[in-house]
């Protein structure tokens, strides 16, 4: 087992593969595009663009490390085809009946869909994709294979026209398979589906290592899309088929699977994703644009901000909120955002609503806000409550921001908030109106949650996080190594702590790793030495103030190594062990907590000293007051600065099994930090665990 | 604290539960489901399935895959805990599955497609018109059109401004197409100028060497800026204007002839037949006026690219319909007398060309939808193609002998002889061949019409001293191949999409 080590920049050359996205459109992945490529400015980058004609302009402006822009026209002009090599004669028709034959087949065979699309890849080097596939050749093949699998009964028999339509989308589907690969250390398609076929080209090509990261999950996408599909059932079924096995096949190809979110996931290993290879990297937002809101309405508010739209659910919002007037009569619903075109009658059947149930002097409709962080100051809690979502911005800003949040279990929403508000279920107009009022009624519950989703929200979802992941990604997978999983043990782990109440197999789902690898009873003869050599790592860590890194460190080795110790002894109580491996990642965690609080106290010293430099410098006659206040600022913050390194050794050297470092460390962090261990007992579980 | 969602933590801090959703994912990790095939054995709806059966009646049964249930399940709010809790399922997939595999596939009949070549009973005549009426103008101008350079000016102003006009228009239906409302207005407005320029200019380089009059010049550049203006027009959908822009010179025009050209009239129906460009040229400034500030490029090196095909094969066309007439003038074999006949019918029957190529695609689609094999499709839609010519020729058939007998009853001409009816014959031909022509281009043939259509060109230039032989040649060539082509390639289901 590979276990995660500070990696090493190197300059490498990524080849970024997206389909309608960035550069030629505006949108949340082209923009997610954009910072990735900005915040890891010693890798180059060649986008490869899937668009619709290829007439489309750049709309982004391109930073310099982006070496070239590649767009691939899926519906414009036909692309250049290949000189034919002279006397090759490639049998066109054996090529067309294997793939066309995988593709119906009732099994979802990604090794049959492979070779035979592979086959195809081989062929376009050679000859014209193009030709081969709008062809009488094609519409018959594609006719006669539905003749042999086609149901007998319930579905009409295909027309001709639905054989060729069939061709021409797969025609169309296939040209990104067509392009000459571009080379380049990792091939990153930022879709499945389409916008993977250029990765696979690469890979299959110059055997490039594969990524594929899903901000949406494409297949899924695909099905909704075609729910009102412009073809008829039998293209449908074709065109889907195609997809999902393309799908599939991309999953097992790529070497890491990156989803932007646990949901996601899902629906990746429902589909035969290697959970061993996946890797979940959350988006992130940009903290600086979302600063800790501290005031709170006058009055209890529920603020809510997003497009209004009927898969917002403001009528569920609505109803609840009319019982939680009926309760706290001062209580107010500010709804921020607008209506998109075509939208307008929703927003005046949500008005209607609001007239009917009374509500008129309490809820607002606010229209679109210039600042979208001032929707969220607006309320005392943020509530989402949307029938269908990925992973939305709104409700990580909000937290970002330092608002409790309450949101509806769909989507990633659950794992957004994790154990730092409310998920209740959608179109449950009591429910949710249950947990405002909890919230509204209790002023230290709603400042407590407030406080840990932005201390959550700042830990998981900044975009500063999402760049280094894919940093440490890429270094791993261009010098073809195998992406770690220790991190995906603590990632599981918290994930599973704030979703299932520790169930271990739900820890293990969500890691990706089976469960004896989260109970880490696997046999791991090297796990004593692994920890003695990952101990310099976490003393770099702790020195260099990277507190995620040494915590994430410091749970591996103290798992392990107490894990090995109880695995000898207890040969096979799995779910015994299993309950110590987690309760160690809790006590671990709340050290951890307890040293960003610390570090929280210490940049807030910092802040005060430099306000009191600025008084300094502006009121000239007390300078000599204002100087000695900003060295006693620089005194409370070095002295903060040191408790938290001090509280850092002490997990440190918990965790690392060093007693007496401990012991002293302990002792030390005691005499200089009573107030901490009183108010928050970190401490004590320390002392416990000692 | 109700039921249902999640409680703040108690204690450890990472010890938060959450709805039951998560807990879904602890089963062991399935492999995508096995299909049974396309369609999957249904068997009866379980009786707690059967709110979501109604619910979803629509999407169940005409669902391609389980997934496709699982996401619409899940688009509308159903989430693991729902499905565990209320169906007893243990996540939204075996929800997806269960119903998939109960329900029978039984999709609903698409929507009938819209019909993109419907159109009214009086199109063919009111476009037939269009094109035939400016034809009028000409023998009004006579006065105009005297002295040196005479043919070669007005050649070289149908010449240029046909081409430009067929690659402005094809320029205009790609940028209609695909962009923005107002971008398509906005190309066609600056292109229509930029191609009347070039036309200008065209006409400029010819009279440095023929020296026509003045009045020569203006009348070629009126016919080139009429051409434009009624491309944009056309292309825009507002054909109607150009009968506002053609009012005053027909009908000044066919007064002026049927009273026999007097002479203190000419000015009058001069000053008449120039207003129709001018009025053509406001109808266009009017129709694209700018609603909003360009944001794009005007256009693309891809678009010009695009209309590169449709630019050639105007110049080739008009070279083609202008040959026989301006050989025949400029006194090489002789007047072409069934040419000059033919020509007007010719220009009116593209009214009834375009109705039978609608006709032809209309029926071609319905083909389509309703033909089960390629083999039958084949025969049917060359029957359909034959049909179509046999309309077309039937209409411009018409056209002629009644234009034919129009004018030997008027005694413009005399009994045609057997030469001059194999002239209009040949120049029929041609007709026809431009009418598949066209329909091969309107269905992406471009090259072989390109190709076949400059070679009859070719053929016909460097055999002009053999007279009526070298058209009969060159025309009837160019039917036969085109037919026979069209033949071969409008059999393939593919064209028709």
């Amino acid at each position: 087992m590979t276990v995660a080590t500070p990696f090493v920049h190197s300059d490498m050359e990524i080849a970024l593969i997206g389909e309608g996205t960035y550069p030629y459109q505006f949108g949340g992945v082209s923009v997610w595009c954009d910072q990735l490529i900005r915040g890891l400015p010693a890798h180059d980058f060649r986008v490869i663009a899937l668009v619709a004609t290829g007439a489309e302009p750049v709309k982004f402006e391109l930073p310099e490390n982006v070496l070239s822009v590649d767009p691939v026209p899926l519906w414009g002009p036909s692309p250049a085809s290949p000189r034919r090599r002279r006397g090759r004669r490639t049998p066109s028709r054996q090529l067309l009946l294997r793939f066309v034959e995988a593709l119906l087949s009732p099994h979802d065979e990604k090794d049959v869909f492979g070779e035979a699309l592979r086959e195809l890849f081989e062929f376009s080097k050679l000859d014209s994709l193009q030709n081969l596939l709008i062809s009488q050749e094609a519409v018959e093949v594609v006719g006669n294979a539905w003749r042999e699998h086609w149901p007998d009964r319930g579905v009409p028999t295909p027309t001709v026209q639905d054989a060729a339509m069939a061709v021409q989308v797969l025609e169309h589907s296939l040209r990104p398979l067509a392009r000459p690969p571009v080379r380049a250390d990792v091939a990153h398609a930022v879709t499945n589906g389409l916008g993977a076929l250029p990765a696979l080209a690469c890979k299959w090509e110059f055997d490039m290592p594969m990524l594929v990261t899903e901000h949406g999950v494409a297949l899924r996408e695909q099905f909704l899309h075609h729910r009102e599909s412009p073809y008829g059932w039998a293209v449908k079924a074709f065109y889907l088929g195609f997809m999902r096995r393309l799908c599939i096949l991309c999953y097992h190809e790529a070497q890491t699977i990156a989803p932007g979110n646990v949901y996601n996931r899902r629906w990746e290993e429902r589909l035969g994703a290697d959970a061993a290879k996946v890797r979940t990297v959350y988006n992130g937002v940009e903290p600086d644009e979302f600063p800790a809101v501290t005031d709170e309405p006058a009055v209890p508010t529920i603020s809510w901000a997003g497009r209004i739209d009927p898969f917002k659910d403001l009528e569920t919002l609505i109803r609840a909120f009319a019982t939680v007037a009926g309760e706290l009569p001062t209580a107010r619903l500010r709804l921020f955002g607008s209506a998109p075109p075509g939208r307008g009658p929703y927003l005046e059947e949500c008005k209607r609503l609001v007239r009917e149930l009374g509500l008129e002097r309490a809820v607002t409709f606010e229209g679109r806000v210039e600042e979208i962080r001032d929707a969220y100051g607006a309320g005392s809690i943020v509530v989402l409550c949307s029938i269908t979502e990925g992973f939305p911005y709104t409700l990580i800003e909000a937290m970002t921001c330092g608002r409790a949040c309450i949101g509806t279990d769909v989507g990633g929403v659950s794992e957004a908030i994790g154990d730092t508000g409310f998920v209740v279920p959608p179109r449950d107009p009591e429910a949710l109106a249950d947990a405002c009022l909890t919230l509204l009624r209790d002023d230290e519950l709603r400042r407590r949650l407030g406080a840990a989703a932005r201390v959550r929200a700042l830990e998981y979802f900044t975009v500063d996080r999402a760049i280094s992941a894919y940093d440490e990604i890429y270094s791993f997978l261009g010098a073809r190594r195998v992406l770690p999983t220790a991190s995906d043990a603590l990632e599981a782990r918290a994930a599973a702590a704030a979703s299932s109440g520790g169930k271990l197999e739900t820890a293990a789902a969500l890691a990706g790793e089976p469960a004896s690898t989260v109970a880490f009873v696997r046999p791991q003869p090297d796990l004593g030495d692994l920890a003695s050599e990952m101990l310099p790592a976490l003393r770099a860590a702790v020195a260099g103030d990277d507190w995620t890194l040494a915590a994430a460190i410091a749970t591996v080795v103290a798992e392990f190594t107490d894990t090995r110790a109880e695995a000898a002894r207890a040969g096979d109580r799995v779910d015994e062990l299993a309950d110590i491996a987690l309760e160690a990642a809790g006590f671990v965690d709340d050290a951890r907590q307890a040293a960003t609080e610390a570090r929280r106290w210490a940049e807030e010293a910092v802040s005060a000293a430099a306000v009191a430099e600025q008084l300094a410098v502006k009121a000239t006659e007390s300078a000599a007051q204002a100087a000695r206040a900003a060295q006693d600022g620089a005194e409370r913050a070095a002295d903060a600065q040191r408790r938290a390194d001090l509280l850092g050794s002490v997990v440190a050297f918990a965790h690392a099994g060093e007693p007496a470092a401990w012991h002293d460390a302990l002792e030390a962090a005691r005499r200089l930090w009573p107030e901490v261990s009183e108010q928050h007992g970190a401490l004590a579980p320390l002392e416990e665990a000692g | 604290m109700s039921a249902g969602w999640t409680a703040p933590p108690e204690g450890r801090s990472n010890g938060a539960v959450s709805s039951g959703g998560w807990t879904t994912l602890t089963g062991p990790r399935r492999k995508p489901s096995q299909r049974a095939g396309l369609v999957a054995v249904a068997g009866p709806v379980p009786q707690r399935l059967d709110g979501l059966y109604e619910e979803f009646r629509e999407i169940l049964e005409s669902a391609v895959d389980p997934l496709e249930i699982a996401s619409a399940l899940e688009f509308d709010g159903m989430s693991d805990s729902v499905a565990q809790k209320r169906y007893g399922c243990s996540d939204v997939f075996e929800l997806a599955d269960q119903l998939y595999g109960s329900v029978p596939r039984r999709p609903a009949d698409p929507p009938p497609p819209t019909d993109p070549w419907q159109f009214s009973k009086f199109r063919p005549v009111v476009q037939g018109l269009l094109y035939g009426l400016p034809a009028l103008c000409f023998p009004a101008a006579r006065g105009l059109l005297v002295g040196p350079g005479v043919l070669p000016m007005l050649v070289v102003a149908l010449l240029a401004a046909w081409s430009l006009s067929q690659g402005l228009a094809a320029l205009g239906f790609i940028r209609v197409g695909h962009s923005a409302a107002g971008e398509g207005e906005a190309l066609l407005r600056t292109g229509a100028a930029f191609c009347l320029a070039a036309v200008v200019a065209a006409l400029a380089m010819c009279d440095s060497v023929v020296h026509a009059r003045l009045s020569v010049l203006l009348f070629g550049a009126g016919e080139g800026a009429y051409m434009l203006g009624a491309c944009v027009l056309m292309v825009l959908g507002h054909g109607r204007w150009l009968f506002l822009a053609l009012a005053p010179g027909v009908a000044f025009g066919a007064a002026f002839l049927a009273l026999g050209r007097p002479p203190g009239f000419a000015h009058v129906v001069w000053a008449a037949l120039a207003a129709v460009p001018l009025m053509a040229l406001i109808s266009v400034h009017i129709i694209t006026r700018p609603k909003h500030p360009p944001t794009g490029p005007l256009c693309t090196m891809h678009e010009l690219l695009a209309s590169l095909p449709a630019f050639t094969f105007g110049l080739i066309a008009a070279g083609l319909l202008a040959y026989p007439v301006a050989a025949g003038l400029s006194g090489h074999g002789g007047i072409n007398t069934g040419a000059l006949l033919a020509s007007l019918p010719i220009s009116l029957s593209m009214g009834s060309a375009e109705a039978s190529l609608l006709w032809y695609r209309r029926r071609v689609r319905r083909l389509l939808r309703t033909t089960t094999d390629l083999t039958t499709f084949a025969r049917k839609s060359r029957a359909a193609l034959c049909m179509a010519v046999l309309q077309y020729v039937g209409v411009a058939g018409a056209l002629v002998m009644i234009v034919i007998a129009v004018a030997v009853g008027t005694g413009l001409v005399q009994q045609p002889s057997r030469v001059e009816l194999v002239q209009v014959a040949t120049y029929l031909a041609l007709g026809v061949a431009m009418f598949l022509a066209l329909t091969l281009q309107a269905l992406g043939l471009r090259a072989f019409a390109l190709t076949a259509g400059a070679m009859a060109l070719g053929c016909e230039i460097s055999l002009r001293g053999l007279g009526i032989s070298a058209q009969v040649v060159a025309c009837g060539g160019l039917l036969l191949a085109v037919m026979t082509y069209a033949m071969l390639r409008l059999g393939q289901a593919l064209r028709h999409l």
